[in-house]
């Protein structure tokens, strides 16, 4: 539900802040009108649990853990997205 | 200071996650943290800007700031639950409400909002209804005044008072 009210921000600015959200560099402000958004709007919580969900899944992967064959999969999927760049 | 807070189920903070203990126990920011860190809760004036699933009357205790939607203290603890918070009335004022803004203006954009309105939860339609006297008075300050005048309705259906 993205807001028309001029100075509520919209999903799709909720989106570009939730980075910043996290890692606690927001404004007060800024922090307060994304989480006011937040009290009415499923869709950007449910993208703010999806970004919570890969920080812990991705946050317990390190290179170590993976096994070579893993660690090239990785190497080449990365590869090709840089190639299509 | 009395204050209020709305949480999730099971007493959990909706945006930190924090569980709170229901029997009492203090719930404290971390030793040094930000301004921004610590206990967040509402007075009366700004409950609907943070409709939650349960609301809980709190008492704040230590440096307490004073903002225009929110109070933040160092510390605070659950006293206890508003058993009478009945989130489909709430969601039903919000219903009447945007129905008289849009027959002050009938016009698509407001049919809109009523069609919306009438199928959403507490949290949506507290913020639709504000959305809708925004675009009936055309004015930013129209919708924070629809927020007090919601927090109004909550804290008269509610009989809550902060003393």
């Amino acid at each position: 539900m993205s807001s028309r009210v001029p100075d509520q921000p919209t999903c799709r600015e909720i989106v570009e802040l939730i980075t910043d959200y996290l890692e606690g560099r927001l404004p007060l402000e800024a922090r307060t009108r994304l989480e006011q958004h937040l009290v009415f709007c499923d869709w950007c919580r449910v993208y703010l649990e999806q970004i919570h969900q890969t920080i812990r899944v991705a946050g317990a992967v390190t290179e170590e853990s993976l096994s070579p064959e893993k660690r090239e999969e990785l190497v080449r999927l990365f590869r090709d997205w840089k190639g299509k760049k | 200071m009395i204050a209020f807070k709305w949480l999730g189920r099971g007493a959990i903070a909706p945006f930190t996650g924090v569980h709170w203990p229901a029997d009492g126990g203090w719930v404290s920011a971390p030793a040094g943290a930000p301004e921004g860190s610590g206990v967040h809760a509402c007075r009366l004036a700004q409950l609907a800007w943070w409709v939650g699933e349960d609301l809980w009357r709190v008492e704040l205790d230590g440096r307490i700031v004073e903002r225009e939607t929110e109070v933040e203290a160092e510390r605070g603890r659950l006293l206890e639950p508003i058993t009478a918070w009945n989130p489909a009335a709430f969601a039903q004022a919000c219903v009447a409400r945007t129905i008289a803004f849009a027959s002050e203006v009938p016009t698509p954009e407001m049919a809109d909002y009523v069609a919306m309105v009438k199928v959403v939860d507490a949290p949506k339609a507290s913020f639709v209804s504000a959305v809708a006297a925004a675009a009936v008075r055309g004015t930013q300050k129209a919708f924070a005044e629809e927020r007090a005048l919601q927090s109004q309705w909550l804290a008269r259906a509610l009989d809550l008072r902060e003393a």
